[in-house]
């Protein structure tokens, strides 16, 4: 296992702002390995450069420093061999739900017939094949997000990167949500890098959790969790998960201490 | 009854001008010569109907129209999206649309004729360049507002440059992109009868000038409810291209 390579391998990564003439530094030093098929979480304050750090993965933005590979082919740019999923639904308003699973594998070439298939067994996974010839307007948030899934899961990326794909979404969806995204994901068998602010969120989805320090993010603690899969609700009721989402809780909450110091 | 009603209402501010117009014309608070009655415009608006006269005239002013504004989408849409792509072109462009933007520029309408003729050339010509401003402005500010996300999956899921510019820039721009549109037919139309009144041989702003020769205002007027009527329909045409291209909103 540890000698195989990683899915996505970061080595030093570094990201500088300049804003005006000042030079801010968002990332000061990250090294991360995610290994193959592991679900990875990345908690830390807010504003602490963890989405940053997720779209310069997607290749969105530049880096100022360091090494990305995915699968150990080194990537500076965006590209299909990792599925990002945003925040906000980032569906194509103008194209129904079944066009918008289909169109990233019209834009690589697949034949119709191929495409067609694979879009109808993505989108009876996320359970939405009914509503395959509305548009994205007509559905609800959370029905978005599955599209979104869907559409990225459609194109069959080496690795996946969610950017708080559940962050818009009301508390009870978003439960719904992760149990849902755990049965899909244990299905796909991808690698995830989910960045996410909810600590219960992240102990709940993940195999690894690794949180960042506030600005510049360095990592701070990575915490392996391996309670058994598939995992229900209820495991949020137990000691072990409790513990876990307080020292969690405790390592964000010196950041954020130190950060109001800084602030006064 | 209840549609009936409901269009009544909707424009009961036209049944009010109609009234008020008669009211002058009933109480003789102008004379006749100079402010004729509806139904008189009416009659010769008829007339110029069954006469030909009309249908001398108004293919000509339309195909001006269409010739000039068509021209200024197919080259205002690419120039207002690849502004918004391309900061050089942006840099290079931009100043002559924001200088350029207050200028009236009928006033340039002599030099055109002067280069062009009197024929329909210079007119398309106008037409194109008046056109071109809203089209290009509305496109480019709509396009810059595209959220990054479109293009972000876009790229993610392999779309080169051309793809993202085709596929994803321009239909989120399409709203934007019919608002310049909107603006800019009406317009077509306006500078169509104006240089045609400056000079022309054929077309509605001729006729209108004609008719005024003739010193007998229900013509002139009966002119202007056509060209009214005439302009309505253009709106009504693009509204329902409208509908059909941005139909997601």
């Amino acid at each position: 296992m540890e000698n195989k390579t990683p899915a996505i391998e970061i080595e030093k990564l570094g990201k500088v702002y300049t804003r005006g003439k000042e030079e801010v530094t968002a990332i000061q030093e990250i090294s991360l390995k995610i290994p193959e098929g592991k679900f990875v979480s990345i908690v830390g304050p807010s504003g602490c450069g963890k989405s940053t750090f997720l779209h310069i993965v997607g290749g969105f933005i530049p880096k100022s420093s360091g090494k990305v590979r995915i699968r150990g082919k080194e990537v500076d740019k965006p590209g299909p061999d990792r599925g990002m999923m945003f925040q906000e639904s980032a569906l194509f308003p103008w194209k129904n739900v079944f066009d918008n699973v289909a169109w990233g594998l019209e834009i690589q070439g697949m034949e119709k017939s191929k495409r067609d298939e694979i879009v109808e067994h993505y989108l009876k996974l996320v359970n939405l094949w009914d509503f395959r010839k509305n548009l994205p307007s007509e559905l609800s948030g959370g029905m978005k997000q599955r599209i979104s899934l869907a559409r990225v899961l459609a194109f069959n990326p080496d690795v996946l990167l969610m950017d708080e794909p559940f962050g818009a979404l009301d508390a009870q969806t978003r439960e719904k949500m992760q149990v849902e995204l755990q049965r899909i994901w244990q299905e796909s068998n991808k690698s995830v890098m989910f960045v996410t602010h909810d600590i219960d969120e992240a102990v709940f989805l993940s195999d690894i959790v690794v949180v960042f320090s506030g600005r510049p993010a360095v990592v701070k603690e990575i915490i392996e969790i391996d309670f058994q899969r598939p995992r229900t609700l209820d495991v949020h009721k137990t000691q072990e998960f409790m513990d876990i989402r307080n020292h969690i809780w405790d390592l964000l909450h010196q950041e954020q201490g130190t950060s109001d110091e800084e602030g006064m | 009854m209840k549609k009936g009603w409901k269009f009544l209402i909707e424009y009961q501010s036209l049944i009010w001008i109609v009234v008020a117009w008669e009211l002058v014309v009933f109480l003789q608070i102008m004379p006749e010569r100079l402010f004729p009655s509806l139904s008189k415009v009416l009659v010769v608006a008829f007339e110029l109907i069954t006469t030909g006269m009309l249908l001398e005239n108004l293919p000509i002013t339309l195909f001006r129209v269409f010739a000039g504004f068509a021209l200024a989408a197919v080259v205002g849409v690419p120039l207002g999206l690849l502004m918004s792509r391309s900061k050089l072109l942006n840099d290079l462009v931009q100043p002559i649309f924001s200088l350029g933007f207050p200028i009236p520029r009928v006033a340039l309408y002599p030099i055109l004729v002067f280069i062009l003729g009197l024929g329909s050339a210079s007119k398309i010509t106008m037409i194109f360049l008046e056109c071109l401003f809203p089209i290009v402005l509305n496109t480019y500010y709509g396009s810059t507002r595209v959220g990054k996300l479109y293009l972000w999956a876009a790229q993610n899921m392999g779309a080169n440059r051309s793809q993202v510019f085709w596929r994803v820039l321009l239909p989120a721009t399409m709203p934007s992109i019919f608002t310049g549109l909107k603006i800019a037919l009406p317009m077509a139309f306006i500078i169509a009868i104006l240089t045609e009144m400056i000079g022309a041989t054929a077309g509605m702003g001729y006729l209108l000038t004609y008719m005024s020769a003739s010193l007998m205002q229900e013509k002139v007027l009966a002119c202007v409810v056509l060209i009214t009527l005439v302009g309505y329909l253009l709106n009504l045409l693009i509204q329902k291209i409208q509908r059909k291209y941005v139909f997601w909103q």
